[in-house]
């Protein structure tokens, strides 16, 4: 049963993708939410990787993560680490603000921009050049801030999931590449739709 | 002479009767359980062709004695092993139990496909690829009931 590291390479990303979306899912989920990730490779072996999971399951799995992998998650923007300390800070410093763009960063290789929008945290990466690509996150900023109620450097993924299955419904990240698309949603049906 | 062929023909009865019973008994037991099913097929000259089912009865009732087999200090390393993920491991496995059916995982590309579904109460695994094709089911319980053995 050979792999072929694009296929490796293309499920590591969506395997990323769901630890990714673990901080969404909520404490006691409903058991019929359940969480999707479809990565679409349109060159190469034009790999179509759908993953289906119900988020009560996803949550049970999160238990599994441990502290070293809680506390090795960085975010790098635009050459910044940002580590789970100042990210805290920096979503400390936006509570009660309105809503409002806190990051803008323009190159001439992508323009990044950071908003709090009703509610959310929206991140949009838009990739200029030889592969452009647009990148979307939208996560419910009590998901952000449970992610981020951890200590030190660490990412609290259990607690927001907690957070995650609370909140439900809704698309939560899409990246569409010249080559591939990524999304990343949570609904109440078992088949992608 | 008469009352003992009478004798003789009842025992009979009662035997069918109890022997019948107990393998409809046995019939819904190895039903209700499922199959564990592997099938391997290679293609080529040298390729492996196996189509193994097994009833999970018996590997249900096996499992829970491979630990007693098992030499102590092999058995005291695989359960220290699973001391830090085994509890968290099995309510993954026991969660998965209560999952409707559903296609969990689905990866196609050019040169294969691989598809994990729970399909009936069991975990069914696909792979296909150019030279081989292999599917593996596996009632939820049984993984279960494995890895409760060693926990």
């Amino acid at each position: 049963m050979r792999q072929t590291p694009r296929s490796f390479r293309l499920a590591a990303l969506a395997a990323l993708a769901v630890s990714f979306v673990l901080p969404f899912t909520a404490q006691a989920a409903d058991p019929n939410l359940w969480l999707h990730v479809k990565v679409h490779e349109q060159t190469g072996e034009r790999a179509r990787i759908t993953v289906n999971l119900p988020l009560t399951l996803v949550e049970t799995a999160a238990a599994l993560i441990t502290d070293e992998a809680q506390a090795a998650g960085r975010i790098r923007l635009d050459h910044a680490d940002l580590d789970a300390a100042d990210l805290r800070a920096l979503i400390d410093s936006l509570k009660g603000s309105p809503d409002m763009k806190f990051i803008t960063v323009e190159s001439d290789r992508e323009n990044v921009q950071i908003a709090k929008d009703r509610g959310y945290l929206i991140a949009r990466v838009h990739e200029q050049g030889e592969r452009p690509g647009k990148v979307t996150a939208r996560i419910p900023m009590p998901v952000v801030e449970a992610l981020l109620s951890g200590t030190g450097d660490q990412f609290d993924v259990r607690a927001a999931l907690v957070a995650l299955a609370a909140h439900g419904e809704g698309e939560i990240v899409t990246v569409d590449e010249q080559d591939s698309t990524v999304r990343v949603w949570i609904d109440a049906h078992p088949e992608t739709r | 002479m008469r009352n003992f062929s009478r004798a003789l023909i009842l025992v009979f009865l009662a035997s069918v009767v109890t022997f019948g019973a107990a393998a409809m008994a046995v019939g819904a037991k190895v039903m209700s359980d499922g199959l564990i099913y592997v099938s391997i097929h290679e293609r080529g000259p040298e390729g492996v062709n196996l189509t193994l089912p097994i009833p999970a009865t018996l590997v249900n009732a096996t499992l829970d004695e491979v630990p007693g087999w098992m030499d102590p200090v092999e058995r005291e390393r695989i359960r220290l092993r699973l001391d830090r993920f085994g509890p968290g491991l099995l309510a993954v496995l026991e969660g998965l139990e209560n999952v409707p059916d559903a296609v969990l995982v689905s990866v196609e590309s050019d040169r294969e496909q691989v598809r994990i579904e729970k399909r009936g109460g069991s975990l069914h695994i696909e792979v296909h690829e150019p030279d081989s094709d292999v599917t593996v089911s596996i009632p939820a319980e049984s993984m279960t009931r494995a890895l409760r053995a060693f926990i």
